[in-house]
């Protein structure tokens, strides 16, 4: 290919992105901040690979949502990571026999995802996260809840609430009825799409009684007496079994007085094929996509040999990281930036700067005094440090002159400045 | 819990312009959502805030309002179900608002029909029986146009009638599925942006998927209808967080639009 006429596009391709450095730096004080919470609850960061086999992410992912790769030796098909919790799922169940349960682990990286560049969605997202492996408990779900609430709370964000459902009490619902019209009312359902799913039911043969119950699964959102509504609705076990699940994750809620932030919706099945009881979404008023995601799957680690139950949740970080309120990045580094031919004297300063802790860099674009002011302006960067010449008098006989420099140290935010004749004068002043 | 403290907050819903603007807000004035006295929504305005009515109104591209529900920009809209299925969002859609109701459809030119299947020779007649009875379809979306038995099958088997079969339309992800369902092979659809119609005319295709409402249009090209493809009328749609944050204020925009719907209906 004759590539010399060709210019290659300064974009990444659709739906992923580059992160310049103020935004780098914000995903990844969100994450330390989440890592550095989970691991006040037992949770130890993990790191999986990011390529995978094909089967492993198809346990959560649709196949023509994954970027697959054909391995070259085997002929296996691998795929980029769309999802952290099946990797965990899987190295949990290796540690199976040398390591007791439960397993706590946290995780930060990307996940990627194939979605068709149309519909304009992220296919790279950044993620922390945590599983927790082994439990059962409703209060184990509660706790991964809590953990995620808590971890808003570190970040400073104010205005979230978690959404609570438990795929169970539909499954319970719907178990009696046949796979196809189960899977029209699933469809239905997830969108809450009542008009549809109305108009389905009416040509459907089912008891009115149990058409009226289904009618209601798209409305089952808000507040605690959506719960009181439910228990009226059946007598299904399993449906019962998800109510009383949601009760005891609700109270235990309670028990750390953060219940002011849950609501409910007990029609919210989203991932039905993969979560089996406890689903929450964390959302931000306005936003369209939930802050954290996630629920148990105890099916899953029985996928890769003897079955333990598990639970988990997925922050999304380029979406919280644009709500959270960080402290002025201003730094309080030096733009060292030297007008005189002597190169020993910027390496001295920059050495003594640096030596104190202090961010410090030279101008080797050899910018004017303006041009500097711009670049330090920009760049958040606090002090510059502007080293001149001043005449020194020519001596007879053609002899160098006598070298004569002045250094000004000027603070571009408060506009104030100090001269120094010497080097060991601007130390002193800094000392 | 979470809203208990929270104040109510002014619902945005995004209207889309155009054809179904003036339905939409009837439906809204009528249940009680609006109040405030009508203003001229064909200004160049495109934001109408109604502190009174806690409500306030974003006036955008039938093609957008799915966007700016998805991202939230806008708490719920009124949508197209032809947009809802051309670009599946990640939104819920609660109510069938029953306004902008038309249908698309798949349709050939009549030229095509001459050629395949010359024992038809009254097919003008039939294809205006067919579509002279507007608001004669079903609500179920994949009714057909009551047109003689016999005849329609003769009309299906012009899918086959080629072995390359050009498709244009605006629809590409609804024509694909759509042939998809019926296992018609070699489909090639073209994208086009509008005036459908013309394509078969200028020899682009033979066939077209496209909305219609009275199906004047297709008859003046020379076109005719085939079998429907889906039945199109205007959705509620909600954004998934304004749900979950607001349950209250979106299980009442949903209540009382739903019993304006039902009234619409009786009427």
């Amino acid at each position: 290919m004759n590539r010399k006429n060709t210019i290659i596009s300064s974009q990444p391709p659709p739906g992923t992105r580059d992160f310049l450095p103020l935004e780098a730096k914000f995903i990844n004080m969100a994450a330390n901040t989440l890592l550095d919470e989970f691991s006040k609850w037992g949770y130890k960061r993990v790191v999986t690979p990011s390529i995978d086999y094909l089967d492993i992410f198809l346990l959560s992912s649709k196949a023509n949502e994954l970027f697959k790769v054909a391995d070259i030796g085997s002929g296996e098909m691998l795929s980029f990571r769309s999802d952290f919790t099946p990797q965990i799922g899987r190295l949990s169940s290796a540690l199976r026999n040398s390591s007791i349960l439960p397993y706590k682990f946290s995780y930060f990286g990307p996940v990627l995802r194939n979605f068709d560049p149309i519909l304009g969605k992220p296919r790279e997202i950044w993620q922390v996260g945590a599983e927790l492996i082994g439990p059962e408990s409703p209060e184990s779900d509660a706790e991964l809840i809590i953990m995620g609430i808590e971890s808003l709370k570190k970040l400073n964000i104010k205005d979230f609430s978690v959404d609570i459902g438990n795929v169970e009490f539909f499954r319970g619902i719907v178990s009696d009825i046949d796979e196809p019209a189960r899977n029209k009312i699933e469809e239905f359902t997830l969108r809450k799409d009542s008009s549809g799913l109305n108009a389905f039911l009416k040509d459907l043969s089912l008891p009115e009684g149990k058409k009226d119950i289904i009618k209601e699964l798209p409305f089952m959102f808000g507040e605690k007496a959506v719960i009181e509504r439910a228990w009226k609705m059946t007598d299904n076990e399993r449906a019962i079994n998800a109510l009383e699940t949601m009760e005891r994750v609700i109270s235990y809620i309670k028990s750390y007085k953060l219940e002011k932030y849950i609501t409910i919706d007990l029609g919210e099945i989203r991932g039905l094929n993969y979560y089996t009881g406890t689903i929450f979404e964390c959302f931000i008023p306005h936003v369209g996509y939930e802050i954290f995601g996630g629920g148990r799957y105890n099916n899953l680690i029985g996928m890769f040999g003897e079955n333990c139950a598990g639970a988990g949740f997925a922050v999304n970080l380029d979406i919280l990281s644009k709500y959270v309120d960080f402290p002025d990045f201003r730094n309080d580094g030096f733009l060292v930036f030297n007008k005189t031919d002597n190169k020993k004297l910027e390496v001295e300063i920059i050495m003594f700067l640096r030596k104190k802790g202090l961010k410090a860099e030279s101008d080797f674009m050899d910018y004017d005094y303006s041009d500097a002011l711009k670049y330090a302006e920009e760049q958040g960067i606090k002090h510059i440090v502007y080293i001149q010449k001043t005449e020194g008098k020519t001596q007879f006989g053609g002899a160098k002159p006598e070298e004569k420099y002045y250094i000004l140290l000027k603070n571009i935010y408060n506009n104030s400045e100090k001269g120094f004749g010497t080097v060991a004068g601007f130390k002193k002043y800094l000392e | 819990m979470a809203n208990e403290q929270k104040k109510v907050k002014k619902l945005k819903i995004a209207i889309p312009k155009g054809r179904v603007l003036k339905d939409s807000l009837g439906l809204l004035r009528k249940s009680g959502f609006i109040r405030h006295p009508d203003s001229d929504y064909d200004s160049r305005r495109l934001i109408f805030d109604y502190e009174e009515d806690g409500i306030s109104l974003l006036i955008v591209k039938p093609w957008d309002v799915p966007t700016f529900v998805e991202y939230g920009a806008a708490d719920a809209g009124i949508s197209g179900k032809d947009v809802l299925l051309e670009k599946p969002k990640n939104v819920y859609e609660p109510l069938d608002l029953k306004i902008g109701r038309c249908r698309i459809v798949a349709a050939v030119s009549r030229d095509l029909i001459k050629r395949n299947m010359p024992g038809f020779n009254n097919i003008d007649r039939m294809v205006i029986t067919g579509q002279s009875q507007p608001g004669g379809f079903s609500s179920s979306p994949l009714s057909v146009v009551p047109v003689e038995g016999g005849l329609k099958n003769q009309y299906l088997k012009l899918y086959y009638s080629k072995a390359n079969l050009r498709v244009a339309t605006k629809y590409v992800r609804i024509t694909r599925d759509f042939f998809n369902k019926k296992g018609v092979p070699n489909v090639q659809i073209i994208k086009l942006y509008g005036n459908v119609e013309l394509a078969p005319i200028s020899g682009l295709c033979d066939f077209i998927v496209d909305l219609v409402s009275t199906g004047e249009t297709l008859r003046q090209n020379d076109l005719a209808e085939i079998e429907d493809v889906a039945v199109v009328t205007s959705r509620l749609i909600v954004n998934r967080a304004s749900l979950k944050i607001n349950p209250g204020g979106i299980a009442s925009l949903i209540d009382n639009l739903k019993r304006q719907v039902e009234k619409n209906a009786d009427i």
